[in-house]
């Protein structure tokens, strides 16, 4: 089998983290298809806990798709299908019992443009915790939406209009929004597709400052196409390229010593 | 590439750069033209709506001062209020006594005090007295009040009755008097009146001519016709036997087994002896009128048992129409009954007709074609004086035979009518009361008459019968002929008045050829039979069936000549007629006469109005309208002269009313006030009176069922298909279906309410709530669509962001996609709205378009709607209609503009917030 390389060197990378963290996402023989295209072959990939896994590849490798597949966001998709395990917690999310809503809050989503609702700074990240029904009072709420938007790092940007529209701030401040709406409801891994991919420099620094000190508490998988933000954010690194997964490993080992020569083409620039 | 197309030389680039150019502004030019295309077309459209509307906007209001008399509405000096508003008659005076003041000169006569007193409505005598009834200090003091005018007199001052042209006066005039009329005289100044006058005459002279050719044309077709009858005749002087016989038949052209062919049998069976196969015809005949009347009957039947039930359950729930009920009931039971009588009658008849001889086979066929069926060409053959007795009398006995079978034919309905009374008495005494009471009493009256007929006809027989000279002829009687004699020697007591008119056998005879050989039902009878006798080989048939023909023929000629008689006298009278008028026109010093067919020349002069009687060149005899002041010359300009266009004939409003009117208006006196009854009065006949209330409140419940329907179910329908529907192909079956309901002409939708709501589920027609359902069917589509493709503008990645936090699909769609779809989701339902509250033509189907004289309190009352009245209005015939039409549609485009801007604001209001 091809593959078989690559599933070895998964291995090596599980071995290197699993004596820092224990593994919260777990993915085994992952194939997703889009109508009667394949997108994704045979993905296995372990992420651990309390660790920021990037994803990196050329455009239109599959790594979003993975991404969603998590939070099976691949649902809403018309002929979407995937196939394989994919486990939280040693739980298979694609098991019958399992409600994708109630999955969705444990697994939260930040997507490439920030997408805030077109309401207030606060219903914004009020919004999850209300439909969950995860504060019974007033204060309660508030305290929510105190902390998580302390979390984002936007509350002493935003506390004095709290009643503002979220649209009305600007693209950075949006996405730590919506990155204080995700956690607002506690969920357990945050999935990051681009999330700095419209965002200036300045910001895009904010975030990562945001995403190194998220890391201490969540699961972070994260898509992005800059590997220096890769190097920067993530302890750990998953190259994919034509829907497979080609190399993965320590983040430090992948961009100094990558086995794969498709690898070392990508991260130093010459294709993608 | 780019490097080349920029080296181009300096003139290739150039032109290119022009032609770029000329292409942008062609285009550009394309745009402009196409939407100044459609901007002119609006405004014209809006612009000749609104030009024919803005009379019905305004009413003409006369402003008196008045004295309020109190001996006059308060003789009593109680000043009750209800007495005062009672008083109606006394304020009319007032008024009428006012506009007397004005214009003394119509005191005098009857007639003109009517015409001066209608110039007001009769709204403004009831207006005033309730306002001096509500207060009584006004009796006794001077008040100012504003009447209505009558609405003709309103339309000929918004210009609607009549055009006008006015002339300045040319030249002075010399005004004097006589007794009885007005002359002025002027050198050349009446010139241009009399040649606008002269050339009206040489126009109507022309539609004479017209006139005249016609009737020409006419008259050469009905010559060719008599031309053609003409030879017909001739021809059937020599024509063969068999010919003539043929010629008789595509005459009267016999079918199967209608009163034609029984007369042939008739005809043939007495001829030949062999009677089965009149016997077989006149049984199956009777068989199918038995047959008939009993399905006839039946049906009455039915209906009384349905009208019956429906008037106990009206009883049950104490509604008023109970009684109407049952009188529809009675009405269908009696019929009913009747036509059970006669059914059995027939049947009777028709298992008695196979032992009948001839005689009396022709005496039950009478029965049938309410008349013998001899035919009169042996009678008009013989053509001789000794034959015409005997004839006679032989049509009266056959006449004799068919009234005596029509009696004893009702005295065996009668006996039927007593039997099916005592058979109903155990079953329904109320009908067998009813029969007995109306069915009984008819069948008497009818049978007496039968009687009557019977014993007139008798009683010629006795007169007709060969003389018994003992009496000596009568002064009054010319002895010339035996017939005359034997009827001038009748019995005295015949003194019956048919009995009286038949003095003269020849008369009776004609009577009876009237009636034979009508080319009617009763000619082609008689034919029928004297073609039977031929073809049964009767001695002498063919002669008879000759004559009968040539009768016929005569007469038809008779009517083709009388036809061209009265052509050729209509286009005399027009020829005549076109020469009068061209010689007056053509005859300047004579002057030309007016009537009241002719435009009305009125003069105003010396303070006063004449109303030109003649008028020539240079002189001008008239009537004073409003007196002058002194005879004498007059300058010239300070005179005027106008045609009113419309003959006064032709006009409800008099030469009187329009000086009155024209007079007032100048003294300020008339004031143009908004037209408010458009809106608080309901539909009417007359245009004054009609307004658009019951419509606008109609229009209110149709929307309002309307909205109440098809905005949830629309809404719900697309958010299930765009948001929650898989995506397969029976999702794409009912995409493609609405959006082909969409296009469905509205009139489909109109005739599925009349079958489905009104008369499959029963709702009361012409209600709101049928046409509100309708009208669901038509927004249905539009709503939908519009809330889809509002749904579909929300943009995926708020559906996205909502889902990620875990938001289910419901919440995700009425959290968030729906509330940002709001605007698009209004803008189609009020759009969609705005379209059904234009829609006509299924509201016409389900009866919408009846007469509504009071505004719908409910859903289920009897309504219409505005665009309804649009439609009736503009097809009303009187004037008037059109700017109350045109007034309607602007009403309608306000409540439509309206709708639109409200769309419009909701969508902008509702943006703002996000």
């Amino acid at each position: 089998m091809a593959s078989g390389a690559v599933s070895g060197a998964g291995a090596t990378g599980d071995a290197g983290l699993k004596a820092v963290a224990r593994t919260k996402v777990r993915a085994r023989n992952v194939s997703v298809f889009y109508g009667p295209k394949q997108a994704l072959f045979d993905i296995s990939l372990d992420m651990p806990e309390k660790t920021v896994t990037a994803l990196i590849g050329p455009s239109g490798c599959g790594k979003s798709t993975f991404l969603r597949s998590i939070n099976r966001m691949n649902d809403t998709i018309e002929g979407c299908r995937v196939e394989g395990e994919i486990d939280i917690d040693g739980e298979d999310i694609n098991d019958r019992s399992i409600d994708p809503v109630l999955l969705r809050a444990r697994v939260g989503m930040v997507f490439q443009k920030p997408n805030p609702f077109p309401k207030s700074i606060f219903d914004n990240v009020a919004y999850g915790a209300r439909i969950h029904g995860l504060a019974s009072t007033k204060k309660e709420m508030e305290a929510i939406v105190e902390s998580s938007l302390e979390r984002a790092g936007l509350w002493n940007e935003v506390k004095d209009r709290l009643n503002q529209p979220g649209t009305g701030l600007s693209g950075g401040q949006q996405q730590r929004l919506v990155i204080a709406r995700a956690i607002a409801v506690n969920p357990e891994i945050i999935l990051m597709d681009e999330p700095c991919s419209a965002l200036d420099p300045i910001a895009t620094a904010k975030i990562e400052e945001l995403i190194d000190e998220l890391r201490l508490n969540y699961c972070i998988v994260i898509v992005t196409h800059s590997m220096a933000q890769a190097a920067r954010v993530s302890q750990q690194t998953a190259f994919f390229h034509m829907g497979k997964l080609v190399e993965t490993g320590d983040t430090e080992l992948i961009f100094t010593n990558p086995r794969d020569t498709r690898t070392q083409d990508y991260i130093t620039g010459r294709f993608g | 590439m780019s490097d080349g197309n920029l080296s181009y030389p300096g003139a290739e680039k150039s032109r290119r750069l022009r032609r770029r150019y000329r292409e942008e502004v062609r285009f550009r030019s394309y745009g402009v033209a196409a939407i100044l295309f459609a901007i002119t077309s609006l405004c014209v459209l809006l612009i000749s709506i609104a030009t024919e509307a803005v009379s019905a906007f305004t009413r003409h209001d006369l402003s008196l001062e008045l004295f309020i008399d109190p001996g006059v509405v308060d003789p009593s000096g109680e000043r009750d209020p209800e007495t005062i508003r009672a008083n109606v008659s006394a304020f009319s005076d007032l008024i009428r006594g006012e506009l007397r003041e004005r214009f003394p000169e119509a005191a005098e006569d009857r007639d003109l005090r009517r015409q001066l007193a209608r110039m007001v409505s009769t709204l403004s005598a009831e207006e005033l007295a309730a306002r001096v009834a509500q207060s009584p200090e006004l009796v006794g003091t001077t008040i100012r009040i504003t009447a209505p005018l009558a609405d003709r007199i309103d339309l000929y001052l918004k210009g609607l009755v009549t055009g006008q042209s006015v002339l300045d006066g040319v030249g002075s005039v010399d005004v004097s008097r006589t007794s009885e009329a007005v002359d002025l005289r002027s050198q050349g100044g009446f010139a241009e009146a009399y040649r606008s006058l002269a050339d009206r005459l040489a126009e109507e002279a022309d539609g004479r001519k017209q006139l005249a050719r016609v009737s020409e044309a006419a008259i050469a077709r009905v010559d060719e016709r008599f031309e053609a009858l003409q030879s017909d005749r001739t021809e059937l002087t020599s024509m063969d036997a068999g010919s003539l016989a043929e010629m008789v038949r595509q005459s009267i052209a016999i079918e199967g087994q209608d009163l034609s062919a029984l007369s042939l049998a008739a005809g043939r069976a007495e001829a030949s002896g062999d009677v089965q196969p009149f016997r077989t015809l006149l049984g199956s005949e009777f068989t199918k009128r038995a047959d008939e009347a009993t399905r006839e009957a039946d049906e009455l039947l039915e209906r009384g048992d349905a009208f019956q039930k429906k008037a106990l359950e009206a009883e049950a729930r104490g509604e008023p129409n109970a009684e109407t009920r049952r009188i529809q009931a009675r009405t269908a039971y009696l019929a009913g009954d009747r036509r059970m009588v006669d059914a059995s009658r027939l049947e009777e008849i028709a298992r008695s007709v196979p032992n009948l001889d001839i005689g009396a086979l022709s005496a039950v066929a009478s029965l049938v074609t309410s008349r013998p069926l001899t035919s009169l060409g042996r009678v008009v053959a013989s053509g001789n004086e000794e034959a015409l007795l005997p004839a006679v009398i032989e049509i009266n006995q056959a006449e004799i035979v068919a009234a005596e079978a029509a009696v004893a034919d009702q005295v065996a309905r009668i006996s039927g009518v007593e039997a099916r009374v005592e058979a109903l008495k155990s079953v329904s005494p109320g009908r067998a009361e009813a029969l007995a009471d109306e069915g009984l009493s008819a069948a008497r009256s009818k049978l007496r008459r039968l009687e009557r007929d019977l014993a007139v006809l008798q009683a010629t027989r006795d007169r007709l019968a060969p003389p018994v000279p003992s009496v000596g002829p009568s002064v009054d009687t010319p002895a010339s002929t035996p017939a005359a004699v034997a009827i001038a020697s009748g019995s005295p007591d015949a003194t019956t008045e048919p009995a009286e008119s038949l003095r003269d056998p020849e008369e009776f005879l004609k009577a009876e050829a009237e009636a034979q050989l009508g080319l009617d039902l009763g000619g082609s009878i008689a034919a029928a039979y004297a073609l039977g006798r031929f073809e049964g080989g009767a001695p002498g048939a063919e002669a008879d069936l000759r004559a009968l023909m040539t009768a016929r023929l005569d007469r038809e000629l008779e009517e083709v000549r009388t036809d061209k008689a009265r052509l050729e006298r209509k286009r005399a009278r027009d020829l005549k007629a076109a020469t009068d008028l061209l010689s007056v026109a053509s005859n300047p010093s004579a002057g030309i006469v007016l009537d009241e067919f002719s435009p009305t020349v009125l003069i105003e002069i010396a303070g006063g109005v004449v109303k030109a009687k003649q008028v020539s060149e240079n002189q001008v005899i008239g009537q004073e309208l409003i007196p002058l002041g002194a005879a004498g010359a007059v300058a010239a300009g300070s005179w005027s002269i106008r045609e009113i266009l419309v003959p006064e004939a032709d006009r409800l409003v008099t030469d009187h009313q329009i000086v009155w009117a024209d007079q007032l208006m100048k003294g300020g006196d008339i004031v143009r006030r908004p037209n408010t009854s458009l809106l608080t009065h309901a539909d009417s006949t007359y245009p004054e009176l009609a307004g658009l209330a019951a419509g606008l409140a109609g229009s209110f419940w149709i929307m309002l069922v309307t909205l109440i329907l098809s905005l949830p179910v629309g809404v719900m329908a697309a958010i299930y298909l765009e948001e929650f529907a898989p995506r397969n192909w029976v999702t794409d079956f009912i995409e493609v279906n609405i959006n082909n309901l969409a296009a469905v002409p509205s009139i489909v939708f109109g005739l599925l309410g009349a079958a489905v709501f009104i008369n499959f589920f029963d709702l009361p027609r012409s209600s709101p709530l049928v046409g509100g359902l309708v009208l669901s069917l038509i927004t249905l589509p539009t709503i939908i669509i519009a809330t889809r493709a509002a749904l579909g503008a929300v943009p995926p990645s708020i559906r996205e962001g909502a889902l990620a936090v875990g938001a289910s699909l419901p919440q995700t769609v009425f959290h968030h996609v729906l509330p940002l779809a709001a605007p698009g989701v209004l803008t189609g339902a009020i759009i969609g709205l705005a379209r059904a509250l234009g829609e006509t033509a299924p509201l016409l189907l389900i009866g919408m378009v009846a007469f509504v004289a009071d505004p719908p309190e409910s859903m289920l009352d009897s309504a219409t709607a505005l665009p309804v009245l649009v439609y009736k209005w503009s097809s009303g015939a009187e004037r008037a209609w059109q700017p109350m039409t045109s007034a309607a549609i602007i009403i309608l485009l306000i409540f439509m503009f309206a709708m639109n801007a409200l769309a419009v604001y909701l969508r902008r209001r509702l943006e703002r917030r996000w």
